[in-house]
């Protein structure tokens, strides 16, 4: 008897299920086979077994139970629980002053910086080099142009770039964190929405769609009647009558 | 005492945060602080305009009709029309993407809708040869072989389209033809409307790269205007490029597959680029999340067969129906006759395609091929699967001839066979025509395809009964004698047509008088027989 007849028979077995029956190939080579005879019971046996294993499901107080012991270790874990509860107040009053103060200074020193903006902002103009964009669009495609350069060769070892890198190093302080290049590629991709527009491809033209719809009603060969009324207009590829053609169909050729 | 310790402690805590934050404040910012890249604007970046087009193709009556003739729709006779309807006004507009190539002149789009523009023997293996023509198998193999489909303006001339550029203009384009391989529509702009921004098509694609699909949708913030009017834009769906299968011999990239959460059929026919703007192919089929892109490669090697013939190409017609071996089982084999051994020898291999059933008359008929081979090699090159084969004899092109590598049931020894293949755009139209519709075959016959009507319609279009012809084949007697599209047939030979009956055409070398209503007015064709053209 051949190896690879056995092999495959094999497999299969071992690919049914509690109260499958096997192909008829299957079962004449098995009436031939003393090997895959064996394999085949002790297989069934396996299938049985495992299917005789009852529910297991959990008692009805268990999540109660559960909880009550999660609370006991919890209390005996912590010994100076009742210490911590009175200096806990004052923690969080003097977290909140903290915040409070941290928060005026950065504001303070925000108010500073928005007086120098103008002079700063005209420098970083021309890293945009796209011609129809906002201005949002532009000020994310300078933060993504050092990272993505791959996306905006135009602007890689242009003179416009060394010039901004120049007035950067000399004018403005560099700030010590630089731009980090972050990996998007586990994150699901994005969706515009259909009432938003993308940068390139924003222009909104109109269609004539004041034809008359057709509406119509066809006999089919039984003697039933069907009205039919189709759409005036469709978007992309979908078939306003589904028909029986088609240009790549699966196994014919 | 343990409190007072712990007090201290906290005090020195807020002591030095205060000093940590005063220090952070006095640290000199950057001018603008850059926001924190997120992925919904990574791809916002600006970029040039892609080079996609919107096509609208507006269909007749008439056009819908034939659309309902071959769908899966039964249609027996229309019973019921609106009074306001005017069979040759337009009925309706799809609005689709379109890819402008290389030269700017060239587009490809994937029309939903474009065999309404044909008649039925584009899709039909040989239907004038089925009823008339009784020739020897080696003639009938040459006409096979010889089947041109050039596009012969369907029934008011060309097909009504509009092409609208990226920046909203309108452009007079001509409909060249239809790929069968692909089934993509080829179209050419006018010498006075080149694109700019065309030929921009990616070289490579890389799995992992964001793509974004553009289809037009229509625009939501605007209303539709008073004249009846719809505004349309073209919308983006983002999706990453999830894997990429290569074919078999040179091509290159055969299929890019695109995930999104966001996929829906209308995404069909969409074209897809990547975040340069470059195209990267056009959207052929969805499923769930997945969206399977043919590439421009594949899409430039359409238009090239297309213009190079300056007509639709079908697709290589072989006629078998077959199943991959890999996706076989033990019985399926056995049902076409083969030995326990040499089937499991098959399976183990994994590879091959069995075929399951030959289309008569088809070139895989007169190669004697039979249901039960298996074939194993195109050309010396192994089949692993379906899609392998597919590809296989889009390379190899109708009207080519391939060696075929088979195993066969009662054989010990694989043979090769050479086939001279055929074209057709629809295979599945070889098994049978599925259509649900009553055209009576003499009608077929001479090229003529109608829908009966019930008196009540009939009446609406002036006449008191008959069919109504929905195409004229432009190359046939009929078209030649003046029948059109439109046309109701009252009577042939002063018979007159009742609804569900078979008109009998005179084939004993006497000419047919038709009696027709056009617009309500009353006309006699006459009709010959001879049907040398076709």
């Amino acid at each position: 008897m051949s190896k690879s007849i056995c092999t495959t028979v094999q497999r299969e077995l071992d690919e049914m299920t509690l109260g499958e029956n096997g192909s008829v190939t299957a079962f004449e080579h098995l009436a031939q086979c003393a090997e895959c005879c064996d394999f085949n019971q002790k297989q069934s046996k396996l299938r049985e077994i495992v299917g005789s294993l009852g529910m297991v499901s959990a008692p009805p107080d268990f999540e109660f139970r559960l909880r009550s012991r999660i609370a006991r270790d919890n209390e005996v874990s912590r010994p100076f629980s009742n210490l911590w509860s009175m200096s806990q107040r004052s923690a969080a009053v003097a977290t909140a002053l903290v915040l409070l103060l941290g928060g005026a200074l950065l504001v303070s020193q925000r108010i500073k910086r928005d007086t120098l903006a103008p002079s700063v902002a005209q420098n970083n103009e021309p890293l945009n080099p796209a011609p129809a964009s906002s201005p949002k669009e532009k000020s994310t495609g300078a933060a993504l142009g050092s990272t993505h350069d791959q996306h905006t060769p135009s602007t890689v070892g242009t003179p416009a770039t060394e010039t901004i890198a120049i007035k950067r190093t000399a004018g403005a302080p560099r700030h010590k964190r630089n731009t980090v290049a972050a990996d998007f590629s586990s994150l699901q991709a994005p969706v515009i929405q259909g009432s938003e527009t993308i940068g390139s491809n924003d222009s909104v033209f109109p269609v004539d769609a004041s034809q008359q719809s057709l509406k119509v009603s066809l006999l089919d060969g039984r003697g039933n009647r069907r009205t039919i009324s189709v759409p005036t207009v469709s978007f992309g590829s979908q078939r306003v009558v589904p028909t029986t053609s088609s240009f790549a169909p699966k196994g014919v050729w | 005492m343990l409190a007072g310790t712990l007090n201290k402690s906290l005090i020195i805590f807020v002591a030095l945060l205060c000093l940590v934050c005063s220090a952070f404040a006095q640290e000199p910012q950057p001018a603008k602080k850059a926001p924190r890249p997120n992925p919904a604007n990574t791809p916002r970046e600006p970029r040039p305009a892609p080079p996609v087009v919107t096509i609208v193709h507006r269909l007749n009556g008439l056009k819908m009709f034939r659309m309902l003739l071959r769908s899966e729709e039964q249609v027996e006779a229309i019973a019921r029309l609106d009074d306001a309807s005017n069979l040759t006004d337009e009925v309706h507009a799809n609005i689709i993407a379109g890819l402008a190539l290389d030269d700017g002149q060239t587009i490809a789009a994937w029309l939903p809708d474009a065999e309404a523009e044909f008649g039925p023997s584009i899709f039909a293996a040989d239907p004038f040869d089925a009823v008339q023509v009784q020739a020897s198998a080696p003639l009938r193999q040459q006409k096979l072989k010889n089947r041109r489909f050039p596009f012969n303006g369907g029934m008011f001339g060309s097909p009504d389209l509009t092409v609208i550029g990226p920046d909203g203009k309108r452009l007079d384009a001509e409909y060249v033809g239809l790929d069968g391989a692909t089934g993509l529509s080829i179209l050419r702009l006018s010498s006075g409307n080149v694109l700019n921004n065309a030929g921009m098509s990616a070289d490579s694609v890389d799995e992992g790269q964001n793509v974004r699909l553009l289809n037009p949708e229509p625009a939501a913030r605007r209303r539709p205007a008073a004249n009846g009017s719809l505004y349309v834009r073209v919308g983006t769906t983002f999706g990453k490029v999830h894997s990429i299968k290569r074919a078999p011999d040179t091509v290159g990239v055969a299929r890019v597959k695109v995930r999104s959460p966001r996929l829906s059929l209308a995404n069909i026919g969409g074209i897809a680029v990547n975040d340069a703007g470059e195209a990267v192919g056009i959207v052929d089929a969805v499923e769930g999340t997945e969206a399977t892109i043919l590439p421009t490669a594949m899409i430039r090697r359409a238009a090239t067969r297309v213009l190079s013939q300056h007509a639709s190409v079908p697709r290589p017609w072989l006629g078998v129906k077959g199943e991959p071996v890999a996706h076989l089982s033990f019985d399926e084999f056995k049902n076409q006759g083969w030995k326990f051994e040499r089937a499991a020898s098959l399976l183990e291999r994994q590879r091959g395609i069995l075929l399951t059933s030959i289309a008569p008359s088809s070139p895989a008929a007169f190669a004697l091929l039979r249901a039960g081979d298996v074939i194993l090699q195109v050309n010396n090159k192994d089949v692993q699967n379906g899609d392998d084969f597919s590809w296989m004899l889009d390379e190899a092109g109708p009207s080519s001839s391939v060696t075929f590598t088979l195993a066969r049931p009662n054989r010990t020894v694989d043979e090769t066979v050479k086939v001279q293949l055929s074209g057709l755009f629809d295979p599945s139209m070889a098994f049978g025509f599925s259509s649900g519709s009553f055209v009576p075959p003499s009608f077929m016959s001479q090229g003529i395809e109608t829908v009966a009507l019930q008196p009540m319609v009939a009446a609406q279009l002036g006449a008191t009964s008959g069919v109504l012809i929905v195409y004229v084949d432009p190359s046939s007697t009929a078209f030649e004698a003046g029948l059109r599209p439109g046309d109701v047939i009252e009577s042939i030979d002063g018979q007159p047509l009742v609804a569900t009956g078979s008109p009998v055409i005179s084939t004993t070398g006497k000419p047919s008088r038709f009696n027709i209503v056009r617009k309500k007015q009353r006309l006699v064709v006459t009709l010959n027989p001879t049907d040398k053209k076709n």
